[in-house]
């Protein structure tokens, strides 16, 4: 293996195309391949999740080899926030009403920064900005959900 | 059904006061998004897109252009501002035009994207109006197997034009065309990856993946960098160019519009490989070429011209074939459909009111901005201003309303987010996302003529290289295939990413 392999984009690439390859293939093993002049349901997503295995294996290989470019750095916090903030958002839309939810996203992605320090202000900020899009969305558009939870 | 018939049916469908009224909300909108760092015309599309569902056909997707070559120019703003552009095709204006901010002149670095913006706006209406109709014509000789030839030729394109390695961008495009087959296939029922749940039954929406991908997945990025952005306080100086700008600015800007127009209709071309092209061009035949990256004119207006020529003509193979160039183009064919309208050659023939008021829209769009964005400038400046602490979360919330309105669903959200991490995943896999999507919009398409080919052949896969048309495609498609692995096209595409 050659020097600086283990962190090649090809080969992290590459083990993601074969992980999402074998995925679709067992996925997939049920359904009706069928003959090409009658293709089943399974025929197409078949080809091309072969198609996307050869890709991956060749980009493994081709890492293995010459690692060229690394994988840049990953950095969890904005992944983890901004997910959550989606989350929180989703969970809380219909269940909650969409003025905590809406809250509840903002507050949570205000952490993904990582220079964000709580202050007095910019809850006050998060609060007009919830309440206009309240008052947009819902009101002005009528986007069908409640405001609050009752 | 002649050129001046066909335009005057155009302007009377796109001036009516409504749709005139969604031209500006979308060309407003899309500037103002656009300006915003971290989103392209693309997460801006998909980001609005789901305002357009209650509007009729025609203002929908009148709207949507608008938003397109809004953000464009939204994006142009803030290369030249702020030397942060906003998407791939305004890099090569921040290099000139950054370096005119800081000398004072923003001003008229602004006055030269927006002149040669609408000079190559109109030239570009003009072109649709003149080759729509023959290639649409064309287009209906099309059988199954032609198609789908196209299609890969389409993607083939995209691959070649993407940015970063061929192989990736080939892992990319499988990549969607495998996300594409979830759902119901249409021709069985059978549901194919939907995992059980209802919500998948109609396949994975576009929209979702748009916005998570180049959405939700920039922003996730974008925090990672966390740049301390400086908006050019400079001086903006006069708004309005020069004579000797205007003389300067006359000759760059034609020829921007000339080949930006050739390079959009090109799948996977467009504004992108337009703006990079012209500058090069620029770079071997201005006067003023030893200039240029110390803030000369010509390598604002070429570009510019040249993106938006790009952004304008990249719609003709959309409008006439069917077949999208680029992933916005994607998503105009996503919301076509969604409004019940089949994209493809019949469109200009079933719906001629749609087709040319459209393409008359754009004109009269592109007017628009050159009218407003000069005054609006100082709004702009100002929303440059707000730290992006406070930017992304609004931008994350309109991201998630949008998707929840698609289809009033709290699962689209979920997904979003899920694409969203995949989006970010393939930024730090230094993968670009575009062909993703393309493969995702042409993967349903393809498989439907690959199965409707292989029905009308009985099962023999000769019927792609036996019949001229698809031949063709197919040549094409290996020739530029095998054109990358040449030496000298490989270093100029190295060189053109890595600047």
């Amino acid at each position: 293996m050659a020097q600086g392999a283990h962190r090649s984009r090809d080969v992290w690439a590459g083990a993601l195309y074969v992980a999402i390859a074998v995925a679709a293939f067992w996925i997939a093993r049920d359904y009706r391949l069928g003959t090409a002049a009658r293709m089943g349901s399974g025929y197409f997503p078949m080809l091309v999740a072969g198609v996307l295995l050869a890709i991956g294996v060749a980009s493994i290989l081709r890492g293995l080899l010459r690692p060229g470019a690394q994988v840049l750095a990953l950095a969890v916090r904005p992944v983890l926030f901004v997910t959550g903030a989606c989350v929180a958002f989703a969970l809380l839309l219909e269940r909650a009403g969409f003025v905590p939810a809406l809250a509840a996203l903002c507050a949570i992605a205000a952490f993904a920064d990582r220079d964000f320090r709580p202050a007095w202000r910019k809850l006050a900020i998060l609060a007009g900005f919830v309440g206009a899009c309240a008052l947009v969305f819902v009101v002005g558009l009528g986007l069908p959900v409640k405001p609050f939870w009752r | 059904m002649d050129l001046a018939a066909n335009l005057l049916l155009g302007l009377e469908t796109a001036a009516t006061p409504i749709n005139l009224l969604y031209c500006l909300i979308g060309v407003v909108l899309g500037t103002a998004i656009g300006v915003l760092p971290g989103l392209g015309p693309a997460a801006t599309v998909a980001m609005l897109l789901p305002v357009t569902f209650g509007l009729a056909p025609t203002t929908a997707l009148i709207m949507l252009a608008g938003i397109y070559y809004g953000a464009q120019y939204g994006g142009s703003t803030t290369a030249i501002l702020v030397n942060l552009p906003g998407e791939a095709s305004s890099v090569v204006t921040a290099i000139d035009g950054h370096r005119m901010a800081r000398a004072g002149r923003a001003g008229q670095a602004l006055a030269a994207a927006a002149i040669g913006s609408f000079v190559a706006g109109t030239a570009g209406t003009f072109l649709i109006a003149l080759f729509g109709p023959p290639l649409a014509e064309i287009a209906l000789a099309f059988r199954p197997a032609d198609y789908f030839s196209l299609m890969v030729l389409g993607l083939v394109a995209a691959m070649v034009l993407a940015h970063g390695s061929i192989l990736h961008a080939a892992g990319m495009a499988t990549l969607g065309l495998l996300l594409g087959t979830a759902g119901t296939d249409v021709t069985s029922g059978t549901a194919r990856f939907t995992f059980g749940l209802p919500q998948l039954a109609d396949g994975i929406g576009f929209v979702v993946v748009a916005m998570g991908m180049f959405g939700i997945g920039e922003i996730m990025a974008d925090l990672q960098r966390a740049a301390r952005r400086e908006v050019a306080t400079h001086a903006l100086g006069g708004l309005w160019p020069a004579r000797e700008d205007w003389r300067r600015m006359a000759a760059p800007i034609l020829r921007g519009t000339a080949l930006g127009s050739a390079l959009g209709i090109l799948p996977g071309g467009g504004p992108i490989l337009a703006a990079f092209g012209a500058y090069a061009l620029e770079k071997k035949v201005s006067a003023h070429r030893d200039e240029l990256g110390t803030g000369a004119i010509e390598g604002v207006a070429g570009p510019e011209a040249a993106n938006n020529a790009g952004a304008q003509t990249s719609f003709i193979p959309m409008l006439t074939l069917g077949i999208p160039a680029n992933p916005v183009m994607a998503l105009m064919i996503g919301a076509m459909i969604v409004h019940g309208i089949q994209p493809g050659p019949s469109v200009m023939t079933d719906q001629p009111a749609l087709f040319w008021g459209l393409i008359a829209s754009m004109w009269i769009g592109n007017a628009m901005l050159l009218a407003l964005n000069l005054p609006l400038i100082g709004v702009w400046v100002r929303l440059l201003r707000v730290p992006y602490g406070y930017l992304f979360p609004a931008i994350l919330a309109f991201c998630a309303i949008g998707a929840y309105s698609l289809s009033n669903a709290t699962f689209d959200v979920h997904l979003m987010a899920l694409f969203g991490i995949l989006g970010y995943a393939l930024n730090r896999l230094d993968c670009g996302p575009a062909p993703l999507l393309l493969g995702f919009v042409l993967g349903p398409m393809m498989e439907e003529f690959l199965r409707r080919a292989l029905i009308l052949s009985a099962g023999d896969p000769w019927v792609f290289a036996t019949r001229p048309i698809s031949a063709a495609f197919l040549l094409l498609a290996a020739a530029l295939l095998a054109s990358v692995l040449v030496p000298a096209v490989k270093r100029t595409r190295a060189r053109a990413f890595a600047e």
